[in-house]
């Protein structure tokens, strides 16, 4: 299965955030997506989960020949500022999620279990998620897409703000849901890419250009990747 | 102080020139129009200028005018019809309200913040200008309206003078006394806060405002003359105090510091402030599924925010209805004057009703606490979901908007009875049930502009210019129905036919487009 961006075009007023964004995404790989500020990381996020409308180009699902338009329940998106129901409990959000989603799960499990796997502490889950830490919120919104498994995964630099060890358990889960989808996760953080991502896709200058893994250990091709950010944007 | 007033007012110019040609980008069709390099430009800049000027000059005398308009002479008439002094006697006990209720010392705002914190201007100097112009703008809008109106309705020009100028003596006093309460006790003034005394204080103030003319008796103009007269002399002594006062920086800093959370941007502190608000008792659950489930935790753990403000309205209502049908009852001239009331003045409960209603407060607790999240889970954008919860809402906010509506129906209905009657026994069922018609056409009308203009952005900034128009435009609907003179049963029917129209064409549109337009602004 692959994930097939072409032609997106995306302006704002006289600004062409997205000129030209074509690529193709394969299911199996995580892929870095880099950008500087501005680059319009989260605006091409935002055009394929639908929340912006894009000006022009087209993105489906690629299957054995096939291709298949991506409607909304294709995609999980977490979002860098978890966004989460505050006036909800850990465990009541989870009974809604799996009310509204139970039957299209092939192995539903109760809520309990679900919070076991990303490590919520049992004390924690009758609490009010807005008396969550970000990083407990983030693991939530999280943990909601591990469990429907959407074939395309967009993740906006979902870790930049968490410590050390919800980080390190966060990057764990993201590598055990890789199999069979397109994982997209965008940082402006070079090591954090290097070390999660499978592959690592530019996005500067308004189009997406994917940098071969091999070469990502030399020295001078990171510094001919910061050039290449450089050029672009300005802070 | 001359420089000092300077900056402030060019800080406030630029604020509002940006704001308007902020605005102006926001217009359907226009918007696209207008290049973003127009905050730069001089020209346009110059014109928002012209515009923001103007703009200052008009309020000058509009929101004063129909203040004293609606809320002094029009229900003077309406209560006492052609008794000058009862205008005094209304006038007295609101000049009262209004100087508890709002100094212009004590309101902070971002440009304050801004100025004092950020741009480091004197906290004493930048305070006291944006004081002094205040209340100057206060005095000089207060003297030709209070000619003009006072002079109409028969109050004696002297007293017209003194009328204009004593709310600024008497806002003064009060600003003086929490000025002083500050420096002993450290109690922030903020007047934007809502205190339980003052509120009920202020609801009594109201009450005798209205009934007691009503009820035949009016203040002599030698009390309410005395009473202003004694308000500007003591406002005039109390300049003194707040010119030499010292610690206005502190003062600004607690302030700002509990109303805005400084630093952050204002709607992330209205949204900490509302989450405070979410209710946490652990009892509250449901037995409910899916969306039904959501909705139910969603209503009842904002239960103070939803219905708190809803519930005193009603009350306050059926305390100010059951004062003047007593004292229709108790008064066979306060029955005259008052049995006419309900079927006259149903053009101006439409505009009650739409100041009662809490549409807006409802979608901004249903953005800022649910869909704010909510939104950004495609499982509920799905078409299915989306109107699921609108009918849930739907059905919630009628119930929330019912409450003051019906005890308004209520209450006309008695007032009628209790005025002498009427005739035609179908003006009752029409008193009672306009009400709540136009209440459920607000509730409906809010929510489906909520669903098919969906205003907020992730940062729960209000961006929708579409929105804003046609909230602006209902505000004039309703102030232009104020002029209308139609016979009751025909107003009371053609308010019931058109909101139930109105009713099946929102749901329809609801049905149709909020899968596309329900989503969160970029």
């Amino acid at each position: 299965m692959e994930f097939v961006i072409e032609h997106l075009r995306k302006k704002f007023d006289r600004q062409e955030v997205l000129q030209d964004v074509s690529f193709t995404f394969s299911a199996g790989k995580i892929y870095g997506l880099l950008g500087r500020n501005g680059a319009g990381k989260t605006t091409l996020f935002n055009c394929i989960n639908r929340d912006l409308d894009a000006d022009g180009g087209a993105f489906w699902f690629a299957e054995n020949g096939a291709r298949r338009e991506a409607v909304p329940a294709d995609i999980g998106y977490v979002l860098s500022v978890p966004t989460v129901p505050e006036f909800l409990t850990a465990r009541e959000f989870l009974k809604f999620f799996l009310d509204i989603n139970g039957g299209a799960l092939a192995d539903p499990r109760t809520p309990d279990e679900y919070l076991d796997w990303v490590q919520i502490a049992p004390e924690d889950r009758g609490k009010l998620m807005k008396d969550f830490s970000h990083g407990m919120k983030n693991k939530l919104q999280m943990l909601v897409y591990l469990i429907v498994q959407p074939p395309l995964l967009l993740l906006d630099e979902p870790l930049t703000s968490l410590d050390v060890v919800v980080a390190e358990e966060m990057k764990k889960l993201l590598r055990q849901a890789k199999a069979g989808r397109v994982t997209i996760f965008s940082t402006h953080i070079l090591d954090l890419a290097l070390d999660l991502c499978d592959e690592i896709v530019l996005l500067h200058g308004g189009v997406l250009e994917p940098v071969p893994r091999e070469h990502l250990d030399d020295g001078a091709f990171r510094a001919r990747i910061l050039e290449a950010l450089r050029e672009d944007g300005h802070d | 102080m001359t420089r000092t007033l300077r900056i402030a007012f060019e800080l406030r110019n630029a604020y509002r020139i940006n704001a308007l040609l902020y605005r102006l980008r926001q217009l359907p069709f226009l918007g696209r129009l207008l290049p973003p390099e127009l905050y730069g430009s001089r020209g346009p800049r110059r014109l928002a200028a012209a515009i923001t000027g103007l703009w200052e000059l008009v309020t000058l005398f509009l929101w004063k005018g129909l203040y004293l308009w609606l809320m002094v002479f029009a229900a003077a008439e309406l209560i006492a019809p052609g008794d000058w002094t009862a205008v005094l006697h209304v006038y007295t006990f609101l000049t009262v309200i209004g100087a508890a209720a709002n100094t212009y010392l004590f309101d902070p705002k971002r440009n304050t913040y801004y100025a004092i914190f950020l741009l480091r201007m004197d906290a004493r100097q930048y305070c006291l200008a944006e004081y002094g112009y205040k209340m100057a703008r206060l005095v000089i809008g207060s003297i030709p309206l209070w000619l003009y109106l006072g002079l109409r309705s028969g109050v004696p020009w002297p007293l017209c003078l003194l009328a204009a100028v004593a709310p600024a003596g008497a806002k003064a006093l009060v600003a003086a006394s929490n000025l002083r309460d500050f420096a002993r006790h450290g109690k922030n003034p903020d007047e934007n806060k809502l205190v339980v005394p003052v509120l009920l204080g202020g609801a009594a103030l109201l009450a005798l405002a209205y009934v007691l003319p009503a009820l035949g008796f009016v203040l002599p103009p030698a009390a309410t003359g005395g009473f202003l007269a004694a308000a500007l002399v003591l406002g005039l002594a109390a300049v003194r105090p707040i010119v030499t006062f010292r610690l206005y920086r502190p003062l600004c800093q607690q302030m700002l510091f509990d109303a805005i959370h400084v630093g952050q941007p204002a709607t992330e502190a209205a949204r900490q402030r509302a989450r405070q608000r979410i209710d946490l008792n652990p009892a509250i659950t449901s037995r409910r599924s899916g969306f039904a489930y959501l909705h139910e935790l969603f209503i009842r753990r904002h239960r103070r925010i939803l219905w708190r403000a809803t519930l005193r309205q009603a009350a306050v209502l059926a305390i100010l209805g059951a004062g003047f049908v007593a004292a229709a009852l108790l008064s066979a001239d306060a029955a005259e004057a008052l049995g006419s009331i309900p079927r006259q003045a149903l053009p101006y409960f439409v505009f009650l009703l739409y100041f009662l209603n809490r549409g807006t407060g409802f979608t901004q607790a249903l953005f800022f606490h649910c869909d704010c999240s909510l939104l950004t889970y495609p499982f509920c954008k799905e078409p299915r979901a989306l109107l699921r919860l609108f009918t849930l809402r739907l059905g919630s906010i009628v119930r929330v908007n019912l409450a003051p509506a019906a005890v308004l129906g209520v209450a006309l209905a008695a007032l009628l009875a209790a005025g002498g009657g009427t005739e035609r026994p179908a003006e009752y069922a029409v008193l009672l049930v306009t009400p709540m018609a136009i209440s459920v056409f607000f509730s409906i009308h809010y929510l489906a502009l909520y669903y098919l203009l969906q205003p907020y952005n992730a940062a729960t900034e209000l961006r929708g210019g579409t929105y804003r128009l046609v909230t602006s435009a209902t505000y004039f609907v309703c102030v232009l129905l104020m002029n209308l003179r139609m016979d009751t049963l025909v107003f009371g029917g053609l308010c019931l036919a058109f909101c139930a129209l109105y009713c099946a064409a929102a749901c329809v549109l609801v049905y149709r487009l909020a899968p596309r337009t329900f989503r969160i602004r970029n």
